[in-house]
């Protein structure tokens, strides 16, 4: 069996003893009791109580506690942990324990919620509002729904803590391995030196490894140190879909007002995040909706207001990103909406809504070497979207907007939109990146980090060789634990691309000059760390958020099923602008699978191509090839790279969305888009 | 309950409970690593097998159900020659899955080229269906499916000549 094919799931030891969590039944009350069963010798169980240090877990100056104390803020928050050597019968003890409530309340719905809910206000104002709106008469207004996503699948995670000859040894799949040191050494209340994280490898996540490692590693650790053992805890995959994070449901309104020639004078933007029963991350996420939603339009007066509300779902927060591409979208669908109602084609609508010279963000930040016209420019050429959008508004005119209406519905849609490297910077929480590489004799290089990830390695070993002049197979990416590795950071929204790369290259620089000079092994290291206030003002939302941006823009083109209401896609058109491309393959594959999985998402997992069976009159063979993905990349940008991956997500959704709208007649403006949705709407 | 079987090539006898699904078995008694268990509704495909020569997911099969069946898991397929068509499919088109889905993918594909000795698009994407991991872009999967395939009619051409 290769090593490759052996995860946390699977290592079990004669001496290791096995732990579950018992949780919450119910979404919000207190706790009476607890009856857990007659345990034999050397079962136990802990709640709260136990913890010897800090029950809880904190990101940012926020938290929530690790094992719910007396009250219960949501259903399946964990309430203790039962542990001991046979794993089944744990299980069945966890199954038998009894909680009892004396209240059993939940918090309103996220729709209706009250102000006592708020949890967390951001807003951003610019220009005179107020008085813009009183200039005119034509308002439009948007109401701009992106609902809850769980996660398509996920594997089993968990954690396996030792305590030995004072260390603590934990092994987990972490994008945050110092975090999860951080959390354990204030749970256990043992100092981080104590502490050693061993870094498993993991596969493509949706961010629920960033925080929930540390939840279930921080519970090892305790029965850990409890009971002197070893100790195994891997949750199930299905109560990880139903209890860990999911992407929050965003409501955005948006009222624009027009001038007499229709251009967007002045907006007015009100935002609610349901960021679950604690607020984890919910400046953060705030921040990013607000960047999202102030789209990149150079409109002189804004107002946007963002509110975070408390509900009784598990904690919602990090999702793919923060929430930029949420933001994105309710103004991508907008702009496009105020084309359809001016008769205008969404480009030329775009294009004059650009700042003409100078361009910036909303918030200030000077953008340097991009050109948005250009990129759409260059999409609207290579999908053809103006012929086929007029072509299809011809087509939309003629029907009527109900069920009878009949031959094909087709629809194009465009959006525009950028995304950010991981969180925004904050001067009180600046993260720090380090990377060290090690010249060793024989011309072998190691890299040392705790960042995870074959390509972004197979990268960093292509820059290192092209500096130093080195056979990538004399660089080694030195894998291992928190005692011997650099503090890389969060491995977020591609920082390690970004950030990391970067460094790999200062340190190679650094090399280079001490080479044949300095005996070996020479050794350099490098940190990044976020500007400070004059760069991004995180309480005023002024300056430049992101170290690095990637751009693109995107073209979607639909057909619906006339019987089952399927959007077929037709074709998808995307240009992006993400600085410098390291590997431009991996750049490809990578903007691929993300195109899919947002595609999948806006889409609520509907069918997106035809099936063998619609092709089963048609006889010529080529015609039943799947649509093409096109993903086209602005080349010898100078700028540092941003990565790919949160950029589809930011552009595809609104895309598709207009798309349906065209092809249906019906203005949408909710993710998802599903054939059900799509139906109701006819029919009504 | 006893349930015996032949497991990669080799005869083995399992005692376990009736509620036991098949991937359990053959990942806790069989220690058969390769099996993920995910989703347990057969949408993930982690747990892919060949029972009798059909691709299944293990754990949507009870464990009694695979009473003198023949099981090869991608630990047998591995000990096979044919399984150098497929790897060299993806190294061609360097389609590197990772490693959690990476023993499913290779199982689907080997399927495919059993089956069929000129996958299109369609037959490849159909069979593929499952497998939920986005680490890897559809593309650059048929690419590599289809350079396997390429790999098998070589080998069958050459076994007949």
């Amino acid at each position: 069996m290769p090593k490759d094919y052996v995860f946390l799931d699977d290592i079990s030891t004669r001496k290791m003893i096995f732990a579950h969590i018992v949780r919450s039944t119910i979404p919000k009350g207190t706790i009476s009791s607890i009856k857990v069963p007659d345990l034999p010798k050397g079962y136990f169980s802990i709640t709260g109580k136990d913890i010897p240090g800090k029950n809880l877990i904190s990101v940012f100056s926020q938290e929530m506690p690790l094992l719910c104390n007396n009250t219960v803020q949501y259903e399946g928050e964990p309430v203790l942990a039962i542990c001991g050597p046979v794993n089944d019968k744990v299980r069945r003890f966890c199954n038998n324990t009894i909680i009892e409530y004396d209240t059993d309340y939940s918090l309103l719905a996220f729709e209706n919620y009250k102000e006592t809910q708020v949890s967390g206000i951001k807003k951003f104002t610019r220009g005179s509002v107020d008085s813009k709106f009183k200039e005119t008469n034509k308002i439009i207004e948007g109401e701009y729904l992106t609902s809850v996503q769980m996660l398509p699948i996920t594997y089993p995670m968990g954690a396996i803590a030792k305590y030995k000859n004072n260390i603590l040894e934990i092994n987990t799949a972490s994008q945050w391995p110092f975090h999860v040191q951080k959390t354990a050494s204030e749970v256990c209340g043992i100092p981080k030196k104590g502490i050693q994280v061993n870094i498993e490898p993991y596969h493509h996540t949706y961010d629920e490894k960033l925080i929930l490692p540390s939840i279930y590693s921080a519970i090892a650790a305790v029965l850990a140190l409890k009971s002197g053992k070893q100790v195994k805890i891997v949750e199930e995959p299905f109560k990880i879909l139903q209890f860990s994070i999911k992407r929050p449901e965003v409501k955005i309104i948006r009222k624009s007002a027009l001038n007499d020639s229709g251009k967007i004078i002045a907006e007015d933007i009100e935002i609610n995040v349901d960021n679950g029963a604690y607020p984890l991350f919910t400046d953060e996420i705030l921040s990013q909706l607000i960047l999202g939603a102030a789209s990149i339009y150079s409109t002189t007066n804004l107002r946007i207001k963002a509110k975070s509300i408390r509900t009784s779902s598990p904690p919602m927060n990090v999702f793919k990103g923060c929430g930029i591409g949420m933001g994105i979208f309710s103004a991508e669908t907008h702009i496009s909406r105020i084309a359809t109602l001016r008769d205008m084609n969404p480009i030329e609508m775009r294009m004059e809504h650009l700042a003409k010279k100078n361009q910036k963000l909303p918030t200030g930040g000077v953008l340097k070497q991009i050109n948005q016209k250009e990129l759409l420019t260059v999409i609207g050429e290579k999908s053809d979207f103006n012929r086929k959008y007029s072509a299809y508004e011809v087509l939309k005119k003629k029907q009527s907007g109900k069920l009878k209406r009949q031959g094909t519905l087709r629809g194009i849609g465009i959006a525009i939109g950028y995304a950010g490297n991981g969180f925004t910077r904050k001067r009180e929480n600046r993260e720090a990146y380090s990377m060290e590489v090690q010249l060793n004799q024989n011309d072998k290089l190691s890299i040392s980090s705790s960042s995870n990830g074959t390509t972004l390695g197979n990268i960093w070993k292509e820059t290192a060789g092209r500096i130093l002049g080195l056979d990538s197979k004399s660089i080694e990416i030195v894998r291992g634990d928190t005692t011997i590795l650099p503090n890389s950071g969060p491995s977020f929204l591609s920082n390690d691309l970004s950030i990391m790369t970067n460094l790999v290259e200062k340190c190679c620089i650094g090399i280079r000059k001490h080479r044949f000079q300095k005996p070996l092994p020479i050794i350099e290291k490098r940190s990044f760390k976020s500007p400070g206030k004059d760069v991004w003002d995180s309480e005023k939302l002024k300056g430049m958020p992101f170290n690095a941006l990637s751009w693109g823009a995107a073209v979607v083109e639909i057909e619906l099923d006339p019987v089952f209401l399927h959007p077929i896609i037709r074709g998808v058109w995307t240009i992006f602008d993400i600085g410098r491309i390291h590997d431009i393959e991996a750049a490809r594959s990578a903007g691929e699978a993300e195109i899919y999985e947002s595609l999948n998402w806006v889409s609520g997992g509907s069918q997106l191509f035809r099936t063998r069976m619609d092709f089963i009159d048609i006889e010529d063979n080529e015609k039943t090839d799947l649509p093409e993905i096109n993903i086209d990349f602005i080349k010898n940008s100078k700028r540092s790279s941003g990565g790919i991956s949160q950029l589809p997500d930011t552009i595809i959704p609104s895309a598709f969305v207009q798309a349906i709208s065209q092809a249906s007649g019906i203005y949408f403006d909710t993710i998802p888009v599903t054939p059900e949705i799509i139906f109701k709407h006819l029919e009504d | 309950m006893k349930i015996k079987l032949k497991l990669n090539g080799k005869i083995v006898e399992f005692d376990s409970p009736a509620e036991t699904r098949l991937v359990d078995l053959l990942k806790t008694s069989g220690k058969i690593q390769s099996l993920r268990t995910s989703c347990y509704k057969g949408i993930c495909r982690g747990c892919s097998i060949f029972l009798n020569g059909d691709l299944v997911s293990s754990c949507l099969i009870p464990a009694f159900q695979a009473r003198d069946t023949e099981i090869i898991s991608f630990e047998g397929l591995s000990k096979s020659d044919e399984i150098e068509d497929v790897l060299n499919g993806f190294d061609d088109e360097n389609f590197y899955p990772c490693d959690f889905c990476r023993p499913g993918k290779i199982m689907t594909a080997h399927s495919i080229l059993e089956n069929y000795s000129n996958p299109d698009d369609y037959q490849i994407m159909e069979a593929f269906e499952g497998i939920n991991c986005s680490c890897t872009d559809k593309s650059t999967l048929i690419r590599a499916v289809k350079a396997g395939a390429f790999y098998r009619r070589r080998r069958r051409r050459a076994r007949n000549i």
